[in-house]
C-alpha cells in the first residue's frame, strides 16, 4: 500500500524572514521593502535565510556574517529563532487544513501532506495542486515543493528545489536518481563510507538491492533507503488544528504610539477574517494582547454584539478602544485571539422597508461600547416588584433579555414618573400635594423594607414631582413626571 | 449691480420666489393643537430644541411620537434614571430604549452623532446645556444621513444665542398642560404662546379644580392643630 500513496512536501526556506512583519509592501510581496535582511545561525555564524534584497547584493546561504556584512552596507541581521518558525508552521498548517486533510509538521520548516486521499475530492492532482497553491500564495511565504511516493523522497526533492508535481513513478524516480548524496539526510560519516566503496550518487545507491545493502552497511542506511523508495513504512504523525484562532506577531520595531499598531493589527485581523470566512463563523469577542518591553502584557478586548468577521469592522472597534488605552512601555509584539465565535446567523432585514440602515442596532451598541466602555450603555428592564427602585433594573446591553409581557401582572392604572432619582433625596422645596396617598409597604422579607406614602405633588415652578412620606414624617423626592 | 446680486445670492441672503423650498416632511406629534401650529407636527429629521424646566411634562409631550415605532430611542445623559414601569405602561417596548450616561459633553455629542448616523434609531434625546453652532451643524448632518430625529433639552436660561436648529420651542408649566412658544421654525414663522391641554391624557397631572387643592403648608398646619 505504501508504494501507492502519494505525498507532497512543502519546504519553506525563509520562514523566519517571511513571518516577521515588514512594514512596507506587505500586501503583494513581503520582500519589496528596501532593506536587505538575513537570518544568522548563532553557533556557526553563517547565513541561513535571506530576502531578495540580500540575494541581489550577492549574499547566499552558508556565507559567514563577516563576508555578508562586507557585501552589503546596511544589512539587517536577525538571530535564528526556531520558535518563530514553529509557530508560523502551525499557522500555515491551520491554513492548509481548510483545503487538505492529512498534514504532518516536519520541524522546523516543512509540511508533509498526504495527497492520495484528497484526489477523489479534487478530481486529479492538477486541480488539487491549483487549489492548494492559490490557498498558500495568500500567506506570502516562499516555498519549494515536490511530490513523491514516499515522505522521505518528497522531502529530498522539495529541499532540492525541484518544484515537481507529478504522479508518474518513472519521472519521480529519475529525478530522485539525479540527487547527490550530500542532499540526503544521511550523516557525513556514512556518506564518506559510501564514497569509499564507490557509491557517489543517489542513482548508484538506489541501484543496490536492499538485501545486499544490509550485508555491508548498518541498519540506519538500510532503513533510509527502504523508506526512500517506499518499501519500508515511515511513521507519520498527522496534525489536527484546534478550532480557536490565536496568532502572535512580532514587530520589527518598538511602537509606543498605539496608532501605529493599526497596520500590523489589520494584517492579523485579515488572517482572522480568512479563518472565519472559511469556517463560516462570526466572532463576537476579540482579544489583543500587547507584549510590552518591560515584560508586561496589556490586554485589550473588543466585542461586537452582532458578531462580525470583517477585518475592517473589527479594526474600527479596536481603534476606538486604543484611544483610551495607556501603555507603560513600548510594544514589541501583539497577539490576537478570538474568544467567542459562533456559526453565522441569517440577517433578516427588509430591503424595501423605508429606512435604509447603515448599521444595525447591535452594531451601533458595539461601537458605543468600544468607545465609552460597556458600563456607559444601559438598557432598562422591568421586574415585578412594587418598590420603584427595584422594579427598574439597569443591564448592560450584552445580557439583554426580553421582558416577558405575560409574566408581568402590573396594574396599568398605576401612574409612575418617567424619571426616577437614583436615590430618594430630602424634599427641600414647598410643594402642593395633588393626588395621593398611594401606600407601598413591602419588602420586609429581603432586608430592604419599605413603608412609604407616595403623593403626586406640584412644585412652585410647576414641575410635577413624586414625593413620599415615611412613617417618621420625613418627606423625600423620588421622581419627576417629566 | 449684477455683482452685488451674485454676492448676495452666494451668501444665501436673497430669497427667490421661483425657488420653492423643499417642504420638510412632518410627522404628527400626537397633540392636535401642536400639529396645527407646526403645520403637521415635528419634522421627521433634524434637530428640535426644547427649552424647558425639568418635570413640567416635556418628555410626555414627545412620548406619542416615540411609541409605536421600530427603531431605538436613545436617551443620552437624562437628569435621572428612566423608570421602566412608566414606559411599559405607555406602550413603549423596553428593548427599544437605550440609556447612555457619559461624563463629558464631547462624549455625549459623539454618541448622539453615532446614533443619528447609524440609521438604527428612531429618535435621540439629549440633555445638554452647552451647545455651539458647529455642534448643531454636525448633529444636523448626522440626522439627515440616518433619517433620525434629534431632540435636545436645555435650560430656559440658555436660549440667547441663535442656533441652526430646525425647530426651537420654549415650554412653560401651565395648570392643565404646557404653554409653548415657538422661537424658531424652519419654513415657518415664529408663533406667540399657545397652550396644550394634557389633562385628558394625564388626568392626575393637571390642576382640575383649584378649590379642591389643599396647599401643603396648610394641610400640615391642620394636622398639628
Amino acid at each position: 500500500m505504501s508504494t501507492s500513496t502519494l505525498w507532497l512536501y512543502l519546504h519553506f526556506p525563509s520562514l523566519q524572514i517571511d513571518s516577521v512583519f515588514l512594514e512596507q509592501g506587505h500586501h503583494s510581496n513581503p520582500h519589496s521593502s528596501q532593506q536587505a535582511l538575513v537570518v544568522i545561525n548563532g553557533r556557526k555564524n553563517s547565513v541561513i535565510q535571506l530576502n531578495e534584497q540580500a540575494a541581489e547584493q550577492g549574499i547566499h546561504v552558508g556565507m559567514g556574517l563577516g563576508s555578508a556584512a562586507s557585501l552589503c552596507r546596511d544589512l539587517s541581521v536577525q538571530a535564528y529563532e526556531p520558535n518563530i518558525e514553529k509557530k508560523r508552521l502551525i499557522e500555515l498548517s491551520h491554513w492548509l487544513y481548510m483545503v487538505t486533510s492529512d498534514i504532518s509538521l516536519c520541524e522546523t520548516n516543512g509540511l508533509l501532506l498526504r495527497v492520495s486521499n484528497m484526489l477523489t475530492l479534487y478530481d486529479g492532482l492538477a486541480s488539487y495542486w491549483a487549489t492548494l497553491k492559490q490557498h498558500l500564495d495568500s500567506q506570502h511565504v516562499h516555498y519549494q515543493y515536490s511530490t513523491a511516493y514516499s515522505p522521505l523522497a518528497a522531502e529530498l526533492l522539495a529541499k532540492a528545489g525541484l518544484n515537481l508535481i507529478s504522479d508518474n513513478h518513472q519521472q519521480i524516480l529519475s529525478y530522485l536518481k539525479q540527487q547527490t548524496l550530500h542532499q540526503s539526510r544521511l550523516p557525513d560519516k556514512q556518506i564518506t563510507k559510501l564514497h569509499r566503496v564507490g557509491i557517489k550518487s543517489m542513482e548508484a545507491l538506489l541501484a543496490i538491492p536492499v538485501a545486499e545493502l544490509s550485508k555491508r552497511f548498518d541498519l540506519g542506511l538500510v532503513n533510509y533507503v527502504g523508506q526512500l523508495n517506499g518499501t519500508l513504512p515511515q511513521a507519520v504523525h498527522f496534525y489536527h488544528p484546534p478550532k480557536q484562532f490565536e496568532r502572535y506577531m512580532e514587530l520589527l520595531f518598538e511602537v509606543s504610539n498605539l496608532q501605529l499598531l493599526e497596520k500590523p493589527l489589520l494584517r492579523l485581523l485579515g488572517a482572522l477574517e480568512d479563518f472565519l470566512q472559511i469556517q463560516h463563523h462570526y466572532a463576537y469577542e476579540l482579544q489583543v494582547i500587547l507584549h510590552l518591553r518591560n515584560k508586561q502584557q496589556h490586554q485589550v478586548c473588543a466585542s461586537s454584539a452582532k458578531g462580525d468577521y470583517l477585518a475592517r469592522v473589527w479594526m474600527d472597534l479596536f481603534s476606538l478602544r486604543f484611544e483610551s488605552v495607556k501603555i507603560t512601555s513600548p510594544v514589541l509584539g501583539l497577539s490576537l485571539s478570538a474568544n467567542k465565535t459562533k456559526a453565522k446567523h441569517q440577517d433578516n432585514t427588509d430591503l424595501f422597508s423605508g429606512k435604509r440602515e447603515t448599521r444595525s442596532s447591535l452594531e451601533l451598541v458595539s461601537i458605543l461600547q468600544a468607545k465609552l466602555g460597556p458600563e456607559a450603555i444601559k438598557h432598562i428592564q422591568l421586574i415585578d416588584d412594587p418598590r420603584p427602585e427595584i422594579s427598574t433594573q439597569l443591564g448592560t446591553y450584552q445580557n439583554h433579555k426580553h421582558t416577558n409581557k405575560q409574566a408581568l401582572e402590573i396594574d396599568s392604572k398605576r401612574l409612575r414618573p418617567s424619571l426616577l432619582l437614583p436615590k430618594p433625596t430630602l424634599l427641600r422645596e414647598r410643594v402642593t400635594l395633588i393626588e395621593g396617598p398611594e401606600r407601598i409597604s413591602t419588602g420586609w422579607w429581603d432586608e430592604h423594607p419599605v413603608i412609604r406614602d407616595y403623593f403626586i405633588a406640584r412644585g412652585h415652578s410647576g414641575a410635577w414631582l413624586w414625593v413620599f412620606r415615611t412613617p417618621e414624617q420625613n418627606w423625600y423626592l423620588h421622581g419627576v413626571f417629566s | 449691480m449684477q455683482n452685488l446680486i451674485d454676492l448676495l445670492e452666494k451668501r444665501q441672503l436673497i430669497w427667490n420666489g421661483r425657488h420653492q423650498q423643499k417642504s420638510i416632511l412632518m410627522e404628527s406629534s400626537g397633540y392636535a393643537e401642536l400639529d396645527a401650529q407646526l403645520s403637521g407636527g415635528f419634522p421627521q429629521k433634524g434637530v428640535v430644541m426644547l427649552h424647558s424646566d425639568c418635570g413640567i411634562g416635556e418628555l410626555r409631550l414627545l412620548l406619542p411620537s416615540l411609541i409605536n415605532k421600530q427603531g431605538l430611542c436613545v436617551f443620552i445623559n437624562p437628569p435621572a434614571l428612566l423608570d421602566a414601569e412608566f414606559f411599559y405602561h405607555q406602550g413603549m417596548e423596553l428593548e427599544r430604549i437605550l440609556l447612555i450616561n457619559v461624563h463629558s459633553a464631547n462624549e455625549a455629542l459623539w454618541s448622539a452623532e453615532q446614533c443619528l448616523k447609524s440609521g438604527a434609531c428612531e429618535a435621540v434625546l439629549l440633555w445638554q446645556n452647552h451647545l455651539e453652532i458647529h455642534h448643531i451643524q454636525r448633529l444636523q448632518l448626522a440626522s439627515d444621513q440616518g433619517e433620525c430625529r434629534q431632540f435636545i433639552f436645555r435650560n430656559q436660561a440658555q436660549k440667547n444665542i441663535s442656533l441652526p436648529v430646525n425647530l426651537s420651542l420654549t415650554l412653560q408649566a401651565e395648570e392643565r398642560g404646557i404653554g409653548i412658544t415657538i422661537n424658531k421654525r424652519k419654513g415657518g414663522w415664529p408663533a406667540p404662546k399657545f397652550s396644550i391641554d394634557m389633562s385628558t391624557n394625564w388626568p392626575s397631572l393637571a390642576l382640575h379644580n383649584t378649590g379642591k387643592v389643599i396647599p401643603f403648608s396648610t394641610s400640615k398646619a391642620a394636622k398639628q392643630r
